[in-house]
């Protein structure tokens, strides 16, 4: 019983370092691949147009909503605390751009842009077209690895800046509409409790988080089993695995952001 | 654009009907115990760590972000039940629908959608039996019910972790940390979390099992099913989030100006 | 037995049967051939109900079929087996569990005679002591058989196979051809093969019938067939002759 259970332990330790390895050794080559030559201008450019130009309406209509789901429920946080709730923009738009812009967008692309790069090359992989490209000389992970990850990394940050401010201004909509806040009184509550390296940061947080999505789609989707059920098993486990990762390098990031504070 | 607008409407629409078969099976014929049970337990299974773990930092992230804003104000003492608070009316039933569309919306959708492609599903109705009784009604209960104990689970462990960071981040210690939560974590926010929670596993269980019931296409169909799965439960969730956001208030203006 | 009168079926813009019309009589072996995409399998789900036609007719023992409500189909299910394209067999359930499903549902035997049944279909493919194993753990074309297993094994009057044979080896093909002519030959079946293997339909079929582009456009038995001057079917003929 006991030998068994150790077994079965030592066993999935086994196979999660190896995961772990194999990963790094993606991570790594991605590295190396994007800096040697050919560079897939054209293909970047694909991939950006894919990861940011096509996800932009949807990204935008989410944080809209979220910005009125925000300042809907800190206006009512606030009215129980202190008993008014003239804070309430301040509070919100620092929600919103040290965590739910950055957050919102990078969770979206994880089941938009994430997944169908884990279903496609988990296709590409199930259908021996990865194998093909080898034949024809052709390195896959500089191929398929390193434009997903540059357009991922520039895509995310371009629009979690831009989720940023729309999401303010959704925000502003909102508290004038439903609270009655004039914009001059937002924008001076708002400055009260946010600064321009708050938007920096929620830049770099984007880029962290657009770095993750890429590497681990990719690595899901080269380990692809062949079938009908081993791509959607791929895609799961790939979305599963980004959207902790976020959460915890988001932690990490949000911690080592509050000492400049 | 009319091209884009028509597939979103018709999607919609097969949508609400696929939910309203759900129902109806669910009224007319039942499905069996074991199934149900065994889906819940899976389900739950499925996804403890995740949501054990993402809950857990959660509760820590929303305590950075309190704390340094309740030291300005002098509420340091405010920060559990605040943080408590947000996280069990709003933050945590969304982690909970996050976690759940990645984890079991995508799994079931990508199960079903095997099932679809490979003819099984065909099979069964060949075989005398309802595929929507069989598979489908115990599938989406088991996300429904099963989603009330991750909730309580990510509640748990986001407390855990608000904890853990306030002493170490902020210096408040344990006591402190629980004594505010049960003034601020009122009944009404218990109720508006749990809606919320409900609403969102309908939503979702509703999606992924109509988007994998409808998977074409071979292996490739599959993946694209699971796809779709994950972007339209995140927006239909983050809509619904609104949704309900906008309803509890109105009731509870409605309530207090009854009042 | 059975009658298709003027079978419409389109998907979107796409006419797949443009006004299909034949009769099968009890205990023939017909097949229905024709190259992929036109609507041959499409045809077989129409009647038993996993697909509504948009037109026509489909009479089964005297019954107009097509506006049956999915209860009322349960009834021709009992009497129509499908065999799919795929094994489509449960892969969560043992080869035991997959064949007595139907027995259970469908038929509501008790355990004991299920058990004699599902011992009794698996001995009519050739398959026995792999009750206790799952789908995958067996080769495809075992797979296939099983799933055969599982549709013989509710007795049915009408069988439906929908390519039988794709993907599999040539051993394997003649193996499973053999078997569905043992079988309607045995059960005293009525089959409708969907195949587009010319070889085995001139060998085992009883009729044939050409669908092109959601039309027949030729019908006859095997030496009828073989003089026939239309186009599609001396391009098949000229594959098997080759």
């Amino acid at each position: 019983m006991m030998v068994a259970a150790l077994e079965k332990l030592g066993g999935g330790l086994t196979v999660g370092s190896k995961a772990v390895s194999e990963f790094i050794v993606l991570v790594a080559e991605t590295m190396s691949e994007m800096l040697r030559p050919p560079f897939r201008w054209r293909d970047w450019l694909r991939q950006l147009h894919f990861v940011a130009n096509q996800s932009l309406p949807i990204v935008l209509f989410c944080v809209c909503f979220a910005a009125m789901v925000t300042i809907l429920e800190s206006s009512f946080h606030m009215k129980m605390v202190i008993q008014n709730d003239s804070m309430v923009p301040g509070f919100a738009s620092m929600l919103i751009l040290r965590e739910l812009a950055a957050v919102v967008t990078a969770l979206l692309l994880t089941s938009r842009v994430g997944a169908g790069m884990t279903a496609e090359v988990g296709t590409m992989k199930i259908t021996e077209q990865i194998e093909a490209l080898q034949m024809l000389g052709i390195r896959p992970v500089q191929f398929l690895v390193v434009p997903r990850l540059i357009a991922c990394v520039l895509g995310a940050t371009i629009l979690t800046l831009l989720a940023s401010l729309v999401c303010l201004w959704a925000a502003q909509l909102v508290s004038e509409f439903y609270l009655g806040f004039t914009p001059a009184l937002f924008l001076t509550a708002m400055r009260r409790f946010v600064s321009f390296q708050d938007l920096l940061f929620a830049g770099i947080k984007g880029a962290c988080f657009g770095a993750v999505i890429p590497l681990v789609s990719c690595y899901f989707g080269f380990r692809c089993q062949s079938g009908a059920e081993g791509v959607g098993a791929a895609t799961t486990r790939s979305v599963v695995t980004s959207s902790v990762a976020i959460i915890v390098i988001d932690f990490v990031l949000s911690f080592l952001f509050s000492f400049t504070y | 654009m009319t091209k884009v607008a028509s597939s979103l409407l018709t999607d919609i629409g097969g949508c609400v009907l696929f939910f309203k078969d759900i129902m109806r099976t669910l009224i007319r014929k039942p499905c069996r115990r074991v199934d149900f049970f065994d889906q819940v337990w899976k389900v739950t299974v499925q996804s403890v760590s995740t949501t054990g773990m993402a809950g857990f930092f959660v509760g820590a992230i929303m305590t950075v972000q309190f704390a340094l804003q309740m030291k300005e104000f002098g509420a340091l003492g405010f920060l559990g039940g605040l943080a408590t608070s947000a996280t069990v009316r709003e933050v945590g039933p969304l982690l909970i629908a996050f976690m759940l569309s990645g984890k079991v919306g995508a799994f079931t959708s990508a199960e079903l959608g095997t099932m679809r492609v490979t003819e099984q599903i065909d099979a069964i109705r060949c075989l005398g039996a309802d595929p929507l009784q069989e598979m489908i009604l115990p599938r989406f209960l088991g996300i429904v019910v099963s989603s009330f104990f991750l909730l309580t689970l990510g509640l748990i462990m986001s407390i855990f972790g608000g904890m853990i960071m306030g002493a170490a981040f902020a210096g408040v210690n344990f006591e402190e940390y629980l004594r505010h939560i049960p003034t601020i974590v009122t009944l009404p926010s218990v109720l508006n979390g749990i809606v919320k929670c409900f609403v969102f596993a309908l939503v979702l269980a509703t999606i992924c099992t109509y988007k994998g019931f409808t998977a074409t296409g071979g292996a490739k169909g599959v993946g694209q099913a699971v796809v779709k799965t994950a972007v339209s439960t995140m927006v239909c969730i983050v809509i619904f989030d609104w949704l309900t956001s906008f309803l509890s208030d109105i009731t509870v203006r409605v309530v207090l100006g009854a009042q | 037995m059975i009658e298709f009168k003027n079978l419409v079926k389109t998907f979107g813009t796409r006419t797949v049967l443009k006004g299909v019309s034949f009769a099968i009589a009890q205990g023939e072996i017909l097949f229905i051939l024709g190259t992929s995409g036109t609507g041959k399998s499409v045809l077989l789900k129409n009647l038993v109900g996993l697909m509504r036609p948009d037109g026509g007719e489909i009479w089964i023992d005297g019954e107009e079929t097509s506006r049956f409500s999915e209860d009322e189909y349960l009834r021709v299910r009992r009497k129509v087996g499908m065999v799919f394209q795929q094994p489509a067999l449960f892969d969560s359930f043992t080869v035991f569990d997959n064949i007595a499903f139907g027995l259970r549902r469908l038929e509501k035997l008790p355990e004991d005679q299920i058990r004699e049944r599902v011992r009794e279909a698996l001995g009519a493919v050739h398959l026995a002591g792999v009750e206790e194993k799952y789908p995958p753990q067996l080769s495809y074309g075992m797979q296939k058989r099983v799933s055969l297993a599982r549709t013989v094994a509710l007795r049915p009057q009408v069988l439906l196979f929908d390519e039988p044979t794709t993907g599999l080896d040539p051993v394997t093909t003649t193996a499973v051809n053999q078997l569905i002519q043992e079988l309607s030959r045995k059960l005293k079946t009525t089959s409708i093969v969907v195949s587009h293997d010319m070889n085995c339909a001139l060998s085992i079929a009883d009729r044939i019938l050409v669908l092109d582009q959601g039309q027949i456009v030729d019908q006859g038995t095997p030496g009828e067939l073989k003089k026939s001057q239309v186009p599609l079917v001396r391009d098949f003929l000229a594959e098997v002759l080759a």
